[in-house]
């Protein structure tokens, strides 16, 4: 069989079409690959026992002459993402033996158009971190240096892709967990507009904030997979319709005096030399070919404080939603003596570290007496980054930032220091405060310890945007 | 914060800490509230009131009955104790 790693799905779907090989082939090529590699990554928690039933029905769907440009196409769901009868664990214990019992909106729209869903993937444990190292299932492996994280909280899905055992994957971003990882590892990850693509389905983690996205090895493939999987759903009351605009970009903004600060900055916060190059020369590339670059530091006054605002919302919406693991409904449970005592048991028993931390940190914030220090100012300031960016975006059709201001980093580096672990999202978040469509474009390599390691540029858009991101992805 | 105010928070949200969790998590918590300190300052400046101004708004849909979930035994499976189509609970009272 030839080689498929290199062609994106539109090229795929031609030799499909023309019987060059069937979907069954090209799930079994998949499927031989994960079984060759996945001990060594750890990117699959588990691979569907009916893929080769999926291929052939997509085989027959191609003979029958109603094959979508994704049928037989074979992608990977992250495990927070629901499948109706498969396993679906957020790779948290207390949701070990859990069996979904119903379609995420996504999942049926990948099905209706014939896709083979091979798998679910390894993360961060109900998508909480930056490295996938919370999982309860042990820690996803970066593929270009197995001693590095692959990044996180969509480290699973970005490995099935980056190492070739599908052709694309499903992950969710609520403060870069789709970017952040696609830039450690050299791969299209994309956030959409938040609300262009329907969260039914998707285990909530920061309401505010969540949003599914395709993780794909080329910007070909994160538009088509973009256009299958957005759209107003009854089931999701913040959904909305997503044409992406009409793609046209003629200036592209970077905040090239904030960058140049964090430089000097001290050592935790700052930014590495040699990224912040590959940063620069891909804005010079995109120069050179013809667009207008605009420095627009001073329009976005307040991006800086993106991360604290982000470290006040997101835990008061975790321990929220978080609320409903109780041992009761459905999942794992540890007994105990009456229904409250079984209740401690099987929150402080199944759900990690970093999961009680932000619960605790969310009910903090929340509490009486701190409300309105911490969850109503952060809005605020949620609302003055908002408006920075409406502003920019009145000069800039798209604004350029590095995706991560390192490369990927060892693993057990930072587990022991949550902060430094927050630290990694520092160039994410902001696009989840204000809703904007980001990707993470792959934009060269950084040499650590006689490796090269993968850096991303991030492109951003004003919302239902997205196609000025596809425009500008070309190049990449 | 102290393991207690840590305690605290942990019986708040039925959590239960071991030791080892209430001596550590006071100050990886102070750490993250230092680092999130400086937004009420950036905040003092904003005389709006915080979530209204965002632009967000609810988004309602009429209620009517559009068709129950069409497998409730599936979802009584899921709970990790049931009787008789019912989920089965420790006695409340």
């Amino acid at each position: 069989m030839i080689n498929i790693s290199n062609l994106n799905i539109k090229e795929i779907n031609t030799k499909l079409i023309a019987g060059e090989f069937s979907a069954v082939d090209l799930a079994n090529y998949f499927l031989e690959k994960i079984y060759a590699k996945n001990a060594d990554v750890n990117a699959f928690l588990e691979v569907y026992d009916d893929v080769l039933e999926q291929a052939k029905a997509a085989d027959e769907k191609i003979k029958s002459g109603t094959a979508t440009l994704l049928t037989g196409i074979p992608i990977a769901l992250k495990d927070n993402i629901l499948f109706t009868g498969k396993t679906a664990s957020a790779a948290s214990k207390v949701l070990e033996n859990y069996k979904a019992t119903y379609d995420a909106t996504v999942v049926k729209k990948l099905r209706d158009a014939g896709a083979v869903l091979i798998g679910r993937t390894n993360m961060d444990e109900f998508a909480m971190g930056g490295s996938t190292e919370n999982s309860a299932y042990g820690v996803t492996k970066n593929p270009i240096d197995t001693s590095r994280v692959a990044g996180g909280s969509s480290g699973g899905s970005i490995v099935s892709v980056a190492a070739d055992m599908c052709v694309a994957a499903l992950g969710s971003d609520t403060g870069g967990s789709i970017r952040q990882p696609a830039s450690f590892c050299g791969v299209f990850g994309l956030k959409p507009t938040y609300g262009s693509v329907s969260r039914y389905g998707l285990m909530a983690m920061a309401s505010s904030l969540d949003v599914i996205g395709p993780v794909t090895k080329n910007i070909v493939d994160s538009e088509i997979l973009f256009d299958f999987i957005k759209g107003k759903d009854r089931f999701d009351s913040t959904s909305v319709e997503d044409d992406g605009g009409d793609g046209a970009v003629k200036k592209i903004g970077v905040p090239q005096k904030y960058l140049e600060s964090l430089i000097n900055a001290c050592e935790t916060s700052g930014i590495d030399a040699d990224v912040l190059d590959n940063y620069k020369k891909s804005v010079e590339k995109l120069s050179g070919e013809g667009y207008e670059i605009v420095d627009i530091s001073d329009d976005l006054k307040n991006l800086e404080h993106s991360l604290a605002v982000y470290y006040v919302i997101m835990p008061a919406e975790v321990s929220s939603n978080m609320a409903r693991y109780d041992g009761i409904k459905y999942g794992s449970n540890i007994e105990g003596g009456n229904l409250i005592e079984g209740y401690f048991k099987t929150r402080g028993g199944l759900l990690g570290k970093e999961v009680k931390r932000r619960i605790l940190l969310g009910t903090y914030v929340l509490s009486a007496g701190y409300a309105d220090q911490y969850y109503a100012k952060a809005w605020q300031v949620r609302n003055l980054i908002k408006k920075d960016f409406e502003k920019a975006f009145e000069k800039v059709d798209v604004i350029a930032i590095p995706t991560s201001p390192t490369p990927a980093f060892k693993i057990g580096e930072k587990s022991d220091d949550p902060l430094q672990m927050y630290l990694a999202d520092i160039f994410t978040v902001f696009a989840n405060l204000v809703g904007v469509p980001a990707i993470s474009v792959p934009d060269g390599f950084v040499k650590r310890e006689d490796k090269d390691l993968p850096t991303g540029l991030q492109l951003v858009a004003p919302h239902l945007q997205e196609k000025r991101l596809f425009t500008l992805g070309k190049y990449f | 914060m102290k393991p207690e105010d840590v305690k605290k928070l942990a019986d708040l949200s039925r959590v239960e800490l071991s030791e080892q969790d209430l001596q550590k998590m006071p100050g990886e918590i102070d750490s993250i509230l230092g680092y999130i300190q400086n937004i009420s300052e950036v905040a003092a400046s904003v005389d709006e009131s915080p979530i209204e101004s965002a632009g967000t708004r609810n988004v309602t849909r009429p209620d009517e009955f559009t068709g129950g979930f069409a497998d409730t035994q599936a979802l009584i499976n899921e709970a990790p104790a049931s009787q008789d189509g019912y989920v089965k609970v420790k006695k409340v009272l």
